[in-house]
């Protein structure tokens, strides 16, 4: 039993990579989240097409989380499937569990990690790495958060069943994002003036003039980030079309 | 700044929320009203899983929060305000609970009988009678899902075609 | 993950024989996409073939800065095209997956209508993207057009404004005593500056 049970989890844990590929508007992962339980509800209705149909269709209904995190779900999901769970609560659990693993996922992942790993990457190119180096960085880093989290999630969701709230709620990932804050802060501060140096050195103009204009605008990026982004992009945008039409206008 | 946002959304507390609009806003407090979901502990652990400490969640039923909102809205602490249907919002503002507070539709997603008004509003027949008493209530309402989103109101939201 | 645009450009690059040009491109996009967070139904630009794209119009932009100024722009004109097919894609997803119901009953369609979908989402990007090269290199008439030797220093403090008003964008916190922080960023890029220059 014990080994099966493992080895159900690996399959589960494989499905659970492809969970976003049918995002729709619709049901979301409604059926990324059907085709990951598949193993499990199989070996539930073994002999029983018609339960199959009918817990296959319950399951590719509305469903969202972030794709790391979703094994947490898909794991608990599966396990209260196999212990015979009603299917009410299982709908109430589905419902309720979408909120925490968005949100855990996107603040970690989305807004922090993702980020510092690439700024880290960018950093140490800036430093004189090759590129492969940097590229290499940043997938190793990024992608053993990645996995873990994953396999990670896949324990605590299997482990917990539905009570898997009180679990997260003491989980070090509530903690991780405010924590990862610090080190972003500091290598999206760190990059501006080797970026200053690299882009000044590449036209010919000081340092101590570009350091300034960089600084300057990413402290004043802080203040109101939708607006800065913005004008970050409309002044790539403006920007090179100047120089597309030069361009023309000398030829 | 007492109440910043009252949102009828399906998902409840999630990241659109969370980082959407309260980074957008000073998030202090969310608060869900749901009859159900203030009897349940296990659920609302799961929701209160993804907050970060700095955000606090609390869950009421209807009963409790019509007595409490006006003292939300004169607190120091930024709330915003949950529901998962606009039934129950309809329910708070009926029963006076929504004087000068605009209701954000935010997310009402696919189930049976609903059609796609927007890519994030889903509407039925019976949605759109709540939002018609809403409107006869003296509620603002506007459907937006994101603080960089274009904002709806409500006369142009119900006359939108469902697709 | 191959999609990242600080991964992507510079492969991307790499097969262009240009890697270090394509790591260039790749960081300019990969910054301005810091701030855009995948989530629920909002959608960025689709930073794959954008970053193709950069990557090829980069080619060399070691002639001067005003080529990676064009080349970031245009993947990020790329990126927002495919943004919108990424759009149609999930309503297209939407039928395929969540209309008929009897259609997902069985594992082997519910299987097949899944990866359908993946299939159908690779051959967007690969279409995408090999429009976007196409499209470059009939546009290359304009590339590499000699540009005055000035013309270079306003480009490059183009991209610097650009990425550092992005930079400035991507440390959006929730928690409190977040001006510590941020004092802590810009500490550190000073002492990287005064370290690199008693070097």
């Amino acid at each position: 039993m014990a080994a099966l049970s493992r080895a159900l989890r690996l399959r589960l844990l494989l499905r659970s990579l492809l969970v976003q590929a049918s995002w729709n508007y619709r049901t979301m992962q409604g059926a990324g989240l059907g085709f990951a339980l598949i193993p499990a509800l199989a070996r539930l209705c073994r002999d029983d097409r018609a339960e199959l149909a009918k817990s296959l269709r319950r399951h590719c209904g509305f469903f969202n989380a972030h794709p790391y995190l979703s094994t947490v779900a898909i794991a608990a999901l599966a396990r209260m499937e196999l212990e015979g769970v009603d299917s009410e609560q299982v709908e109430r659990f589905k419902r309720a569990i979408v909120s925490p693993l968005g949100s855990l996922g996107d603040r970690l992942v989305w807004a922090r990690w993702r980020p510092l790993c690439s700024l880290l990457a960018f950093f140490i190119f800036l430093m004189g790495a090759p590129w492969w180096v940097a590229v290499g960085v940043f997938l190793a880093s990024y992608n053993a958060v990645h996995l873990w989290l994953r396999v990670w999630g896949l324990r605590l969701g299997w482990r917990e069943g539905r009570e898997v709230g009180r679990a997260l709620m003491g989980s070090p990932l509530r903690r991780l994002p405010d924590r990862l804050t610090i080190p972003l802060a500091a290598v999206s501060g760190a990059v501006v003036p080797l970026l200053a140096l690299a882009l000044g050195g590449t036209a010919g103009i000081g340092p101590l003039f570009t350091i300034g204009i960089a600084l300057a605008l990413a402290i004043a990026g802080y203040g109101r980030p939708g607006l800065a982004g913005r004008l970050a992009v409309l002044g790539l945008l403006v920007g090179s079309l100047a120089f597309v039409i030069l361009g023309i206008s000398i030829w | 700044m007492p109440i910043l946002l009252c949102r009828v959304d399906d998902r409840l507390i999630h990241g659109q929320v969370v980082v959407g609009w309260g980074s957008h806003l000073g998030l202090d407090i969310i608060v869900v009203i749901d009859d159900e979901l203030a009897e349940s502990e296990w659920e609302q652990d799961l929701y209160r899983a993804g907050l970060p400490d700095a955000v606090e969640a609390l869950f009421a039923s209807v009963e409790t929060a019509v007595e409490l909102v006006p003292a939300w809205a004169s607190n120091a602490a930024g709330a915003i305000i949950l529901t998962r249907d606009i039934g129950t919002m309809r329910r708070l503002a009926e029963r006076g609970a929504l004087a000068d507070i605009e209701v954000n539709l935010g997310g009402l997603h696919s189930a049976l009988g609903r059609e796609r008004v927007l890519p994030y509003l889903f509407l039925s027949d019976e949605d759109r009678a709540e939002l018609k008493r809403l409107r006869r209530a003296d509620v603002r309402v506007s459907a937006q899902d994101v603080p960089s989103a274009r904002r709806v109101k409500l006369d142009e939201l119900l006359e939108m075609k469902a697709s | 993950m191959i999609s990242r645009p600080i991964v992507a450009a510079p492969l991307a690059g790499l097969l262009l024989g240009d890697p270090i040009s394509g790591m260039w491109a790749g960081a300019v996009l990969e910054i301005l996409s810091l701030r855009q967070l995948p989530i629920g139904a909002s959608r960025g630009w689709d930073t794959g073939p954008a970053a193709v794209a950069a990557a090829t119009a980069a080619l060399g932009w070691e002639a001067g800065p005003e080529a990676l100024l064009v080349a970031a722009a245009y993947g990020v004109a790329v990126g927002w095209v495919g943004s919108w097919s990424v759009h149609g894609l999930r309503h297209l997803n939407a039928r395929l997956v969540a209309g008929d119901a009897a259609a997902l009953e069985s594992p082997m369609r519910l299987t097949g209508r899944h990866l359908s979908a993946l299939v159908l989402d690779l051959l967007r990007a690969a279409g995408l993207t090999g429009a976007a090269v196409i499209c470059w290199v009939l546009l290359e008439g304009v590339h590499g057009v000699a540009v005055p030797a000035r013309a270079g220093t306003v480009a490059a403090l183009v991209i610097l404004s650009v990425v550092s008003l992005g930079l400035g964008v991507d440390v959006r916190m929730m928690a409190r005593g977040r001006r510590v922080w941020r004092a802590a960023g810009v500490g550190a890029a000073l002492g990287v500056v005064i370290g690199l220059w008693l070097r």
